[in-house]
């Protein structure tokens, strides 16, 4: 062995391919063998160590639903992740044009607050809401024929049962009548219950059906 | 008359159930419906005594608006 190796390799403790050199206590040399694939080094004890790598973060995808008749109930909605985020698409509805409403734990009145914006009155304005329903169109109603819609819609801290839920959403429709026929939209606030959100109800304004749509549900970590 | 039916998705067997609505859930339709007629009769009636005022007072939307700010 060279000198530079031997001065590396005090007293033989590097053995294996991987091996750190470390100090055990002072002036304790020691070695820490090579960890598995994916392993990150952290320290315990005030050594360094092999430990596994923290759980990945993301969204996973729990659900896909097909949004039809009066109402639509996802229950038994998992208490697994951090917050719940949501995708709502291409609704319409039968007979008559009109809102469509999102109902955390099909809930009481006065369980929801917040304020919407959209760009109907010209520019930014604030509604303040006080209502179990989280009404995804700001207006007396969305075109019922025209599927050019979405929206984003998320809620955390959703699984505790001593806390307020804040939820956002945003997106777009296309108004059923006067007015900006294309309406954005966007709101925040919270739905005021200590209650786990664990399930949500999707509504065509409660007087009306659904024809087509389909809301994404998915965790985040 | 048959009544509206329901879907519920449940996501722990990722079993989706379409059913007609009880008899207390349509009850509960019915009281929407109800309730929101009546707020849209309401609003249409402020509506058009607004306009009737305005057409007393010859005055437009707009002016009746910079009156008041």
């Amino acid at each position: 062995m060279t000198r530079a190796r031997d001065v590396a390799n005090i007293d033989g403790v590097l053995t294996t391919t991987g091996d750190i050199y470390y100090a055990s206590a002072a002036a304790t040399p020691a070695r820490l063998g090579i960890g598995t694939t994916g392993q990150l080094l952290t320290v315990a004890g005030g050594v360094p160590t092999w430990a596994a790598a923290p759980a990945a973060g993301g969204m996973t995808l729990i659900s896909t639903t097909t949004l039809t008749g009066a109402s639509v109930t996802l229950s038994s909605i998992p208490q697994t992740y951090n917050s719940l985020y949501l995708i709502v698409t291409g609704v319409t509805g039968n007979t008559a044009n009109s809102k469509v409403r999102c109902i955390p734990n099909n809930s009481s009145l006065s369980d929801y607050v917040g304020a919407t914006y959209d760009n109907t009155a010209g520019a930014a304005s604030v509604f303040g809401r006080d209502g179990s329903r989280i009404d995804l169109v700001n207006t007396a109603g969305s075109d019922r024929t025209d599927a050019n819609n979405a929206w984003a819609l998320q809620f955390d801290n959703y699984t505790s049962s001593t806390r307020y839920k804040p939820f956002e959403y945003y997106g777009f429709y296309v108004n059923a009548s006067g007015g900006i026929s294309n309406v954005v939209v966007s709101a925040a606030g919270a739905f005021r219950s200590n209650t786990a959100i664990t399930s949500l109800v999707f509504d065509y304004g409660g007087t009306n059906t659904f024809a087509s749509g389909t809301v994404l549900l998915y965790g985040v970590k | 008359m048959s009544k509206p039916t329901i879907r519920i998705h449940d996501l722990a067997t990722n079993e989706v159930i379409d059913r007609e609505m009880t008899d207390a859930e349509f009850a509960a339709y019915e009281a929407e419906q109800a309730a929101q007629a009546t707020a849209q009769a309401e609003a249409e009636a402020k509506a058009t005594a607004k306009a009737a005022l305005l057409t007393k007072l010859g005055i437009t939307a707009e002016e009746a608006k910079l009156l008041l700010s």
